[in-house]
């Protein structure tokens, strides 16, 4: 089978071929670049050798000591915090007690009943 | 309904349970033993109760009996509640206030007057206890009192047991536990003693569960010398409460928080205390005031019998 050969692709070729070596051993020389760079860390590490570390500061959240709660024993009954003092209020007079309220509260009947037993102070 | 009375840990013991007699009967004939083993271990009366050979020994650490450890765990517990006011460490002042021995045993008037040394009882937070491996932990020498907690501590267990068999209720020395409501459903009407003498109740709660129980210097109060003591300590001055309130009775969850509340309440005094419990809503607190004024916090409402 015989083939027509055009001028313009004869010349185009050969140009294109070139670009594309050019671009490839372009690439090849960047990734060598990359990967032969040392990384930041060894760079410092060498650098110190022999020297006093230069390292960043730590953040200030990490400055102040972390408040880690003391773990009690096990089973072991522990204090607890006090309660508060309750501020001073004046006392409230109660309603005379068994006088007749709203019918229909739990609690409330005609006839009082008998007390089973009656609490008082250590018999 | 059957009840059974005996006294026990120096008070009247009422036990009431609604179930058949021919269950209620052996359930509540064996509490008296059951009170029995209990003051062995935490009478201060006692020199061969558990409780006593504790305070008698110089060891910081000991091993104790689960019951011991729990009812000290309790009053600890107590003192956590009230910020030290209800405390296990008012031993010695109850002895230099003549409260030495069984209260039967006080001859009124035949103790010689004696000043009160004035300071405070020592921190209870020296005291630990591991109910789990049954020890106490407490400085050598540290002797602990119970009394505090230990009648409300035995009316809720004695409640318990016996519960079993029926809705039940326990009075010990007017520490009173139900087990629930009753076999009806309804509430068990409990009296509340008039401290000032008055013949009828001062008034009718109706207890549902949990329990109640009254504080007061009305009764266990006598004379050393001239000068009247009781038996409810101030734990800030070693002496007994300086306070213008009666009596003060607590509806609580737990007979426990009832009888440590009243406690706390009575020797703050009718301000204080009232203000006290009203900053504590599952509390329900009557105070009576040595000028015969009867208080009461808001939430006793919900427990008071009250004419339809």
């Amino acid at each position: 089978m015989t083939r027509e050969r055009h001028p313009a692709r004869a010349t185009g070729v050969p140009a294109v071929k070139a670009l594309i070596t050019v671009a490839s051993l372009a690439g090849v020389l960047a990734g060598w670049a990359f990967l032969s760079a040392p990384p930041p860390a060894t760079a410092l590490s060498v650098a110190s050798t022999g020297a006093t570390a230069q390292t960043a500061p730590p953040p200030a959240w990490l400055l102040s000591e972390p408040q880690i709660p003391t773990l009690p024993p096990v089973a072991t009954v522990r204090s607890l915090p006090a309660a508060a003092t309750p501020p001073l209020i004046a006392s409230n007079a109660a309603p005379a007690v068994g006088q007749a309220t709203s019918a229909g509260l739990p609690g409330a009947s005609a006839v009082q009943p008998a007390p089973i037993t009656v609490t008082r102070s250590s018999r | 309904m059957l009840t059974h009375t005996f006294r026990a840990m120096g008070s009247q013991i009422l036990a009431v349970i609604e179930a058949p007699v021919a269950i209620a009967q052996p359930a509540l004939a064996g509490l008296r033993e059951v009170f029995a083993s209990w003051e062995a271990i935490l009478s201060r009366f006692r020199p061969d109760s558990e409780l006593s050979l504790l305070n008698n020994s110089q060891r910081e650490w000991l091993a104790v009996s689960p019951t011991l450890a729990e009812v000290i765990a309790l009053a600890l517990r107590g003192a956590a509640m009230t910020g030290g006011l209800v405390t296990p460490l008012v031993l010695e002042a109850l002895e230099h206030a003549g409260y030495d021995r069984d209260f039967t045993r006080i001859a009124d008037g035949a103790l010689p007057a004696a000043a009160l040394p004035v300071h405070p009882v020592a921190d209870w937070r020296c005291i630990s206890v591991d109910p789990l491996h049954g020890s106490v932990s407490r400085p050598s020498g540290m002797r602990l009192d119970l009394g505090g907690v230990a009648k409300g501590w035995a009316a809720e267990r004695a409640a318990r047991l016996i519960a079993h068999h029926g809705p039940a209720l326990v009075d010990v020395g007017g520490d009173i536990a139900v087990s629930g409501p009753r076999r009806d459903g309804a509430a068990w009407p409990i009296g509340v003693q008039d401290p000032r003498g008055g013949a009828d109740p001062l008034a009718v709660l109706l207890i549902a569960s949990g329990g109640v129980a009254t504080s007061g210097r009305d009764y266990r109060r006598w004379r050393q010398g001239h000068v009247e003591r009781h038996h409810i300590i101030d734990p800030r001055a070693g002496v007994p409460a300086e306070t213008d309130l009666l009596s003060v009775t607590v509806v609580a969850r737990s007979v426990t928080d009832a009888e440590i509340a009243a406690k706390a309440a009575l020797i703050l005094g009718s301000v204080a205390g009232l203000s006290w419990l009203h900053a504590r809503p599952w509390l329900a607190g009557l105070l009576v005031r040595d000028d015969g004024a009867v208080l009461h916090t808001p939430t006793l409402e919900s427990f008071l019998w009250k004419r339809a």
